[in-house]
């Protein structure tokens, strides 16, 4: 009798033990002590940062010059008349780039984050940029816009930003193409 | 105007129990992106990925395309480092933003002392966060002080669950109490707060205090499954402190308010059980425990419950059932017992972790496998509990990232190899061009067309100074005037006639009118001639100067590249080297931990069998003793 109350007590305060662990943080200071492999991983990751940047100047300086560097960049303010599925551009009448949207993507536009939509080359002179926009529209039917803007392309690195916002007097979306200084 | 005018939402903290919180560094709601680089950081961050966040960060202020934010990013930076286990360096960030003062500012009024305050606020938060996970505790605590009331709701909900926190692993919990006392909106880290507040009074014996607090926690209204999930927790942890107490019956109100499906289900009906026990109603306490007896094995709960059913009936009186409950226990065990082994040795060997890591890996952005990814193995089974470890995750996620470097850097070895071709082939294509240019780059012919210009322009200016109106002469008037000069010098001519003299006056006087009247005029288009020359001239010469600069500077830059792309080549291979090490040792590491873990619960096991063996013994030894009274 006094074997199973001792077991009692014994297996319920080795129950509470197990329970009683706060909760909402992290332990990362124990993890840290028993696994030396963590410190050897932060030394990677933190060599292969410096490293990724290197290599990213370095395609942009060799393939996207500054001279001659177009981007494009596409950003949403609010998306309340507009649920956006893809984008296509053309420039002077060729295919430039096409992209299709995830909902972790469109969640990140409307959040406030500025996709790099395209990056490349352009020749110094007079241009024409075609944007088609589709998705859904205010009344949750298939919706397909188009924008456009003539520019021109001088030495030094153009930024054009495809900016798709609510128009609220209109209850429409709308689409605009802007030049970056 | 330059600028993005958005609503920035903020990002909700990522809590899971014993789960590392996803730094949420995002910008003020409201702000006004001015840079589309820094939007373009944001979108990546947006999307939970973190490396592609940082590297887009780093090359983006290396190319001075963040003016505008240049602080928010670094502070977005410290975020992101943190988010991604750099801790130190992301300490070093917000230190720098901070100042080395490390002491708050006194500000004045004004928007953008607002804004220089929330920011600082922000920076001693994480800083106090970074801390805080590395152990310095009273260091967090000092910093979370200084973070100040200008914090986003969430971000001073947290600030307090944390710097309550710490105050409890600092031993003062009368200022822990202070503040979770004083919280007034109920929110999930409230609910946080309170219950570790419940368990650090436990710890200290405090228990009619502790019960305040869990009971409190214990009877929230919650929606969310991790807040019903952490009621659970409250009522289960409070159970078992009145049942410590040996008070049955109030054990059982908490215990009674646990969900039957939820993941403490098996826990509480162990403790209702132990609690009928408490109150000297065994036949109660079986109708639990003989409940567990249908659930899974490896579970703890079980594996008590199990023990707990002999010891009823003993209890009751029924000492056959008690031996035969024992019998089936101790074979329970010794089942169970012998799986562990054969787990512990395919763990130590490597081979769990490669079944466990055999699953879908393609999504580096996820924060951690969900346990219904485990493989269907007997020895994955074991491991519900170890996975769900702070300790595995951490591993765990290390191993993800470390994959998701290899990846990267597996990429930029292709692509490095495919730059260097780029680069040769403008090399060649250079070569071609410069064979083509002539000697001198047209220098004599653009010198030539400058001298002659000079010249001009000269004779014009001094026409325009003496008003020589001969100098615009048509070719007839020059002839004209040719003659009139020769027959003036000619030795004849002081012989001529006063009459003849007079009309050569006349001619002349009328054909230097007619110059006249059209000089001003005809000065006017030769200097409109001469600057539109002029520009294109200076035209050539610029083209020509801007040729000889490319001709000088590209062969060095395609030099600088090619060179750029030879040093960096090596360290990518050594890095992927470096990256594959580290890997191993990591699997290795997360096998040890598996290993360990099935070793305690082993351990565990074989101190059941025991007891169950040893309690067998005794209700033999009492029925021996009995027997031989009774003979």
């Amino acid at each position: 009798m006094n074997i199973m109350t001792s077991f009692c007590k014994q297996a319920i305060g080795s129950i509470l033990m197990v329970i009683l662990v706060i909760a909402g943080f992290a332990q990362e200071v124990e993890a840290e002590a028993a696994a030396p492999v963590d410190q050897q991983v932060q030394d990677l990751k933190r060599s292969v940062l410096n490293l990724n940047r290197e290599l990213f100047v370095l395609e942009e300086e060799l393939l996207f010059p500054a001279n001659t560097q177009l981007m494009l960049f596409l950003s949403m303010d609010v998306g309340k008349y507009f649920e956006l599925d893809s984008v296509e551009v053309t420039l002077d009448g060729k295919e430039l780039s096409s992209y299709l949207y995830t909902p972790r993507e469109t969640d990140a536009l409307l959040r406030g984050g500025v996709q790099r939509f395209y990056i490349g080359n352009l020749k110094s002179g007079e241009h024409e940029l075609v944007a088609v926009f589709t998705g859904k529209g205010p009344s949750g039917r298939d919706y397909r816009r188009a924008a456009s803007l003539g520019f021109e392309k001088s030495l030094g690195a153009k930024f054009v930003e495809l900016k798709i916002s609510d128009r609220d007097s209109s209850q429409q979306p709308e689409f605009v193409i802007k030049e970056w200084e | 105007m330059r600028s993005l005018a958005r609503k920035l939402s903020l990002v909700a903290a990522i809590i899971g129990s014993g789960q590392l919180c996803a730094a949420e560094v995002t910008p003020r709601a409201g702000v006004v992106i001015e840079d589309l680089s820094y939007g373009q950081v944001l979108y990546e961050y947006y999307k939970q990925d973190y490396f592609s966040a940082l590297t887009t960060l780093l090359v983006e202020e290396h190319f001075s395309r963040i003016n505008e934010h240049a602080t928010e990013a670094e502070l977005l930076r410290g975020g992101l480092l943190l988010s991604y286990g750099l801790h130190s360096d992301a300490a070093e960030i917000f230190e720098l933003l901070l100042g080395n003062d490390m002491a708050p500012t006194l500000v004045e009024d004004g928007k953008a002392v607002f804004a220089e305050q929330e920011l600082r606020g922000r920076a001693w938060f994480f800083l106090g966060k970074v801390l805080f996970q590395r152990g310095y505790t009273s260091e967090a605590a000092e910093a979370l002080r200084y973070s100040g009331d200008k914090l986003a709701a969430h971000q001073s909900a947290e600030r307090d669950a944390l710097l309550s926190q710490a105050y409890m692993e600092l031993g003062e919990l009368g200022k822990a109490e202070q503040i979770v006392d004083a919280w007034e909106s109920v929110d999930d880290w409230g609910n946080y707060a309170r219950y570790n507040l419940g368990v650090a009074l436990v710890k200290a014996n405090r228990v009619n205090e502790a019960a305040v607090y869990l009971d409190a926690v214990g009877t929230i209204k919650a929606s969310s499954e991790e807040m019903l999930a952490l009621r659970d927790r409250a009522n289960l942890a409070l159970g078992f402190v009145w049942l410590r107490q040996e008070d049955g019956a109030q054990a059982k109100v908490a215990l009674e308010r646990i969900r039957l499906a939820g993941p403490f289900s098996n826990s509480a009906l162990l403790g209702y059980g132990w609690a009928e026990a408490a109150q000297g109603n065994y036949r109660g306490a079986l109708v639990p425990w003989l409940e567990l007896r249908d659930r899974q094995a490896i579970d703890p709960a079980f594996q008590e419950s199990v023990l707990a059913i002999p010891y009823a009936y003993r209890q009751l009186g029924a000492n056959q059932q008690a031996v035969e409950s024992y019998t089936a226990a101790i074979q329970i065990y010794d089942d169970e017992i012998g799986r562990l082994d054969r787990a512990i040795v395919v763990a130590r060997q490597g081979e769990l972790m490669k079944q466990l890591l055999t699953e879908d890996i393609s999504d580096f952005s996820r924060v951690s496998w969900s346990l219904s990814s485990l493989p269907d193995t007997a020895e994955a089974r074991y491991l519900y509990e170890v996975i769900a470890s702070n300790r595995f995750q951490t591993g765990l996620r290390n191993y993800r990232d470390l994959l998701m470097l290899a990846s990267h850097l597996r990429d930029w070895q292709a692509r490095l190899g495919i730059y260097g071709d780029i680069v040769d082939s403008r090399m060649a294509a250079y070569a071609i061009a410069l064979e083509r240019l002539p000697d001198g780059l047209y220098a004599e012919q653009i010198a030539a067309h400058r001298s002659t210009y000079e010249g001009v322009a000269e004779t014009v200016s001094a026409a325009e100074n003496s008003y020589g109106s001969a100098v615009f002469a048509s070719a007839k008037e020059s002839a004209v005037l040719q003659r009139i000069d020769a027959l003036e010098n000619s030795p004849e001519w002081a012989m001529a006639s006063a009459d003849a003299q007079e009309k050569l006056q006349l001619f002349k006087g009328l054909l230097s009118w007619d110059m006249d009247s059209d000089f001003k005029l005809q000065l006017w288009q030769q200097q409109g001639q001469l600057s539109e020359l002029g520009t294109i001239i200076a035209d050539s010469e610029n083209t020509r100067a801007r040729l000889v600069q490319r001709l000088t500077a590209t062969p060095l830059l395609l030099e600088d590249y090619a060179e750029r792309a030879r040093m960096l080549a090596p360290q990518v291979e050594q890095l992927i080297d470096e990256v594959a090490v580290v890997s191993a040792l990591q699997i290795s590491e997360l096998g040890e931990v598996a290993a360990e873990e099935l070793v305690d619960q082993r351990e565990r096991l074989l101190q059941y069998r025991a007891q169950a063996r040893f309690a067998q013994a005794a209700i033999f030894d009492s029925v021996a003793a009995s027997t031989e009274l009774a003979e």
